[in-house]
């Protein structure tokens, strides 16, 4: 065998040696990078699922006013015999909003969930359909139904219009009043029975558009706005002379649509907090009267929830949408999850 | 000599025909594993989980706000449609197509299929049909009235026909 041809063997062996290098160290790439994104979706779903479908724990963690935070998260609410699924807890999921008094913070949820400082995600409450008041006269209103999707009007939506209001100390309601949107998704709603003088009147609507519920409220004269966390009424600042009752304003279906009314309930007061003697189901928002002022409490829920307070998008993120219901009304909730680092 | 000459160089040439034989052999065993592993990917799996997931979801929500009640049972078979349609185009984020076929299978739940169903879709025709990757969800509904309904969802993420 001459040089010439240990040489060249040689050569080929070096040539397929560096060859074999370098496919061994690409090949591992793209299934890494489909399982890291696959990772990451798999983690997205089981968020999702545990927000949507459990209860936490304890299951009544949310109307818990002595309780910061759960044992474990979950939004779903709580049945003691049967439980609807995509069903939310609105107490739970007010505890997510920055006003409410017991918030939870988003760093305590990923600890909750276990996913440390691995993951960062955004929770969004959106309104099936976007609804907009406005008031043109002292007892007239219009409203417009959009979708949230592309804003395009909405007609045939059903919209039922009741206003709770106190003239001379005493709390009083109008008539129920109703409209149809219009290829515009516009109605008017007018009220013949409201005094042209009240101290604080609260607008009560609920738009049914085919079994998809929205409920708004507009405020207009003295009132201070207060949390609602179960039957405890929680005020920002301790009032001085508070009415006697309360007044609990229900939503609930008949079979000729909604029916918008009130009962009046009886409350012990400790501090800033009222605690009711019952919460009614149904009820959307109490409302009571103290110091030359109406006091307007409901359970609020929040746009945005994040580990990253004010990001709007990231990068490299892994979105879920689920339609959940939350005191009756429809929401989309939508979940976007992320790796802190790749 | 020269008769052994020839015998080394023929030995030699065999040789270096053996290295490139190997050598081509191994380049083409890591390519062909290495296009095989970029195809085994299971995104497609996990993307109908997906949609099966959200298929429920929206059939849930479906069912339980009377949505066919108020819809194909008090209103005309056009105007319920339309309004079906809208309400689940609504329920479901954007960039997805569906097609809800409503069976009105009462008195003959044996045989569901039942002739001229009420269907309703956002997607382009044979869009659905051109889907590599296709979500069926389906639910036995009865409805106030007492109609029973076997309700079929087809969802599939828009742009990937």
């Amino acid at each position: 065998m001459h040089i010439y041809e240990y040489l060249f063997t040689a050569i080929i062996i070096f040539f397929i040696l560096v060859a074999s290098s370098t496919m061994i160290s690409s090949m591992p790439q793209p299934s890494l990078s489909v399982s890291e994104k696959e990772q990451l979706k798999v983690a997205t779903q089981k968020i999702l699922t545990q927000l949507i479908l459990n209860t936490g724990d304890p299951p009544d963690w949310g109307s818990n006013t002595a309780l910061d935070a759960p044992a474990a998260f979950g939004l779903a609410k709580h049945g003691e015999t049967t439980r609807d699924a995509f069903v939310l807890d609105p107490d739970k999921v007010q505890r997510l909003s920055s006003a409410n008094p017991l918030y939870v913070t988003p760093q305590t949820v990923a600890n909750l969930l276990n996913l440390g400082n691995d993951y960062g995600f955004t929770i969004e409450f959106r309104q099936a359909l976007t609804v907009e008041l406005e008031q043109t006269g002292t007892a007239d209103y219009n409203i417009q139904v959009t979708s949230d999707q592309n804003s395009l009007p909405i007609a045939n939506v059903n919209v039922t219009a009741k206003a709770f209001y106190y003239a001379n100390n005493q709390f009083a309601c109008t008539g129920q009043a109703s409209a149809v949107t219009s290829i515009d998704g516009r109605c008017s709603i007018s009220f013949t029975d409201l005094p042209q003088q009240t101290q604080a009147q609260v607008l009560l609507v609920t738009v049914d558009y085919y079994g998809t519920r929205i409920v708004k409220t507009a405020v207009t004269g003295q009132i201070e706005q207060a949390a609602l966390i179960g039957n405890h009424i929680v005020m920002n600042t301790q009032p001085n002379q508070v009415e006697s009752t309360a007044h609990q304003v229900l939503v609930y279906k008949t079979a000729t649509g909604y029916a918008l009314t009130s009962v009046t309930s009886s409350f012990t007061q400790d501090s800033n907090m009222l605690s009711l003697d019952y919460a009614e189901p149904s009820a959307v928002a109490t409302i009571t009267f103290a110091d030359g002022k109406a006091i307007l409490a409901a359970k609020t829920v929040p746009q945005r929830y994040s580990t990253i307070p004010g990001a709007t998008s990231v990068p490299f993120a892994y979105t879920v949408e689920r339609s959940v219901t939350i005191n009756g009304e429809a929401y989309t909730l939508q979940l976007r999850v992320w790796r802190m680092s790749w | 000599m020269p008769h052994k000459t020839h015998t080394y160089t023929h030995r030699g040439q065999s040789r270096i025909l053996e290295a490139v034989i190997g050598a081509v052999i191994i380049f083409l065993v890591f390519t062909a594993s290495y296009y095989l592993i970029q195809s085994s990917s299971s995104i497609p799996t996990q993307e109908t989980a997906d949609l099966n997931r959200l298929g429920y979801n929206v059939l849930h929500r479906i069912v339980e706000s009377d949505t066919i009640e108020e819809t194909l049972e008090t209103q005309d078979s056009t105007s319920g449609a339309a309004s079906l349609q809208m309400v689940v185009r609504e329920a479901l984020p954007q960039g997805i197509y569906f097609n809800l076929t409503v069976y009105n299978c009462t008195g003959n739940p044996q045989t569901p299929f039942a002739p001229n169903p009420v269907s309703v879709s956002n997607a382009p025709e044979a869009e659905m049909a051109k889907s590599k990757e296709v979500s069926s969800t389906s639910t036995t509904y009865t409805s106030k009235n007492g109609n029973i309904y076997l309700i079929i969802l087809k969802t599939a993420r828009a742009g990937q026909g």
